[in-house]
């Protein structure tokens, strides 16, 4: 049954979404105090303007309602459909006032791209693009990956209460590693907060004796670990991961990039000194065998083209890619144009998968996660011993994932329905590509790196591309974040809304 | 005697040509732009190659004596592996600030690299500077500031008005 709108559901959801909104002009302080430090006078003008327009937005959505108003789940869902939007719209504004922008839907397109985790960019002239500029771009992926309401709530911005568990939960995190969710929160900042600093502190120390300024080498040092973790893929430099020219660069993103992708229930399990979980559970061993066949394709694939001479190349540029593309990161060590025009079918079409399959669910990885695909493969094989077995029996299944598990239908719909709501995502947008002229091939090679947030790019998205295609990206962008069902309930509320208005007219 | 000279000429002549010394041999230089070495599609892996474009990095250490500089060409940057002497002459490097040395380089074309891992590279043979790189004018504009301001203003009129809901006075 469709429910309509009553004003103070309105009212509620335009209250969180102002407050969600509001958080962003709180974290614009830190592009804006780096600016001070590195002199750079026009980018801090830029983020003064940027909080002032994110505070008064938020703030004056947020008058709609008192605070600690109740959030009904689809309330919920709503706010976090429209947050990452408003989000989103915000943070374009001081990238918009860069210069380094085709315009404003350009900056909205990168302000979408970081908060989701993806890492396809608009951004000109990226080599001369000022620290504050960089450090917001980044500072997107941190605030994504964690997902907004985990910042929020993690500072607390009028969030406690009513709405607080509503919101958590409509994010897609189910994590409750903690009895509260606001400790929740805190807990998964605590381990960002190891994995950053270690990160950090080892590339800074590489870029350090690589030959770098010191400021630059902690700076891009923090901007890579982040942009690994959170598996988002933005670089401060147009090379990507390709400007340093340093295997322990790669190294230690590779690490980064596995620890991103990893079920922050993992990362729980093994911060209280259970790490016989991640050998048993489902998920990891989902994982596990994925990155292990593709491996063997993307390598077969390289090698075939012989361009590359040795099995060292071979595995150095086939893993970090693959890596990578699984987790949804983005980082590359080689040029976009290969993907089309050198690295052979067989390595393109691994990417492809492995962007489409994507990491662990409750990560900031994208895609349709490796829990959903082990559990079709599971489902798949219940089905067939259930044909093989005698009428009367009765054949049941099991999963580990944190707990024993039983295969339920509810549970093996579910991940079907998201299995196919990917795949038409993935095979439309490629459609949509293709009917812009792109070569078919790569068309959906860019679908699927929007939609599972990987930010890998055959070289389609650029500031030429059709406005129309920008407009598609954005949009897969966003449903792919949100795993599309917080997407169709704000579109069904919205149509039964204008259903109950036509009703009273 | 001329005889003698005769031949010893062609001797010398014919010790140049098939000499396989590449400082002897002239080898075809191909312009081209870094966008078009990084478009796997220039057939030029492994020809020497002439580019010019942006230093865009500092001097990274590349091992054996050489470092690696970045250089920016028509939108796409290619890392170029020369030895550290070669480079002594660059001193500013694009950056937000500043617009980098301008120079050509002249070197071989790898699409992947053996030395390298694998990476697309040129080693150099030849780095020219063409200009010294130079700082940037990026002026700011003001009115973003009063934007800030008011947007501050409003937002804070706006706070101020859901407290005093929250305590239960009149708005």
């Amino acid at each position: 049954m469709w429910v309509g709108f009553e004003r103070r559901d309105l009212g509620a959801i335009a209250h969180y979404t102002g407050m969600l909104v509001a958080s962003m002009a709180l974290l614009m302080l830190i592009p804006l105090l780096t600016a001070f430090a590195a002199g750079e006078w026009g980018p801090a003008l830029d983020y003064a303007c940027g909080i002032g327009v994110a505070a008064a937005f938020g703030m004056l959505l947020a008058q709609s309602a008192p605070r600690g108003t109740h959030l009904t789940r689809r309330n919920a869902l709503i706010v976090t459909a429209l947050a990452w939007l408003a989000a989103s719209l915000v943070a374009a504004v001081p990238l918009s006032l860069s210069g380094h922008y085709g315009g404003f839907v350009d900056a909205f397109f990168d302000a979408i791209s970081g908060l989701t985790t993806s890492g396809l960019t608009l951004v000109q002239d990226l080599d001369h693009l000022a620290l504050a500029h960089n450090m917001w771009r980044h500072l997107l992926h941190l605030i994504g990956g964690q997902g907004i309401v985990v910042a929020a709530l993690s500072v607390s911005l009028g969030l406690r209460g009513g709405g607080a568990v509503s919101l958590y939960m409509a994010e897609g995190r189910d994590e409750r590693i903690l009895p509260n969710v606001m400790h929740t929160a805190r807990f998964i900042w605590f381990v960002t907060a190891i994995y950053v600093t270690l990160g950090t502190v080892v590339l800074s120390v590489s870029n350090l004796i690589q030959g770098m300024e010191a400021g630059r080498s902690v700076l891009h040092a923090f901007w890579a670990t982040v942009a690994c973790y959170d598996t988002g893929g933005f670089g401060p430099q147009s090379q990507n991961a390709m400007y340093y020219h340093s295997p322990i660069f790669e190294g230690v993103t590779v690490i980064l990039m596995l620890a991103g992708t990893l079920n922050f229930n993992l990362h729980a399990d093994i911060w209280r000194g259970d790490r016989k979980e991640i050998f048993k559970n489902l998920e990891a061993r989902a994982l596990a065998t994925n990155i292990a066949v593709l491996s063997v394709v993307i390598g077969i694939g390289l090698a075939a083209t012989r361009l590359f001479s040795t099995p060292g190349e071979v595995v150095r540029k086939g893993l970090y890619h693959l890596i990578s593309a699984n987790s949804g990161t983005g980082h590359q060590t080689l040029y976009n144009a290969g993907w089309a025009n050198g690295y052979g079918g067989l390595a393109f079409a691994a990417i492809v998968l492995a962007m489409a399959f994507g990491g662990m669910a409750s990560s900031t990885a994208g895609g349709i996660k490796a829990l959903r695909l082990g559990l079709i493969a599971k489902g798949v094989v219940l089905r067939v011993r259930e044909s093989i077995a005698p009428t009367s029996a009765v054949v049941r299944s099991t999963y580990h994932h944190l707990l024993d598990v039983p295969l339920s239908v509810d549970v093996l719909a579910n991940a079907l329905m998201l299995f196919v709501l990917y795949l038409v995502t993935y095979i439309s947008g490629g459609m949509i590509g293709a009917a812009y002229g792109y070569p078919i091939g790569e068309a959906l090679f860019e679908s699927v790196s929007a939609t599972a947030n990987v930010g890998l790019s055959t070289g389609i998205t650029s500031p030429a591309m059709p406005l129309g295609l920008k407009v598609v990206y954005m949009l897969q962008m966003w449903a792919g974040r949100l795993e599309f069902i917080a997407l169709f309930v704000l579109v069904a509320s919205a149509i039964a809304a204008l259903r109950a208005k036509r009703g009273r007219a | 005697m001329r005889r003698y000279a005769a031949a010893l000429l062609a001797v010398v002549v014919l010790g140049f040509v098939s000499l396989p010394v590449r400082g002897f041999a002239i080898e075809p230089v191909t312009e081209t732009t870094g966008a078009e070495l990084a478009s796997m599609t220039s057939g030029l892996d492994g020809q020497l190659v002439r580019f010019e474009g942006e230093v865009i990095s500092e001097t990274l250490d590349g091992g054996q004596g050489h470092v690696w500089v970045n250089v920016l060409s028509e939108g796409v940057a290619i890392g170029v592996w020369m030895p550290a002497e070669m480079a002594g002459e660059l001193e500013v490097f694009g950056r937000y600030s500043h617009t980098g040395d301008t120079v050509v380089v002249t070197g071989t074309l790898s699409e992947g690299c053996d030395l390298h891992g694998g990476d697309l590279d040129v080693h150099a043979e030849r780095l020219e500077l063409l200009t010294r790189g130079e700082s940037r004018e990026r002026p700011g504009d003001l009115w973003k500031l009063g934007v800030g301001l008011a947007g501050l203003t409003v937002a804070y009129a706006g706070w101020r008005r859901m407290r005093r809901l929250a305590d239960g006075g009149q708005v």
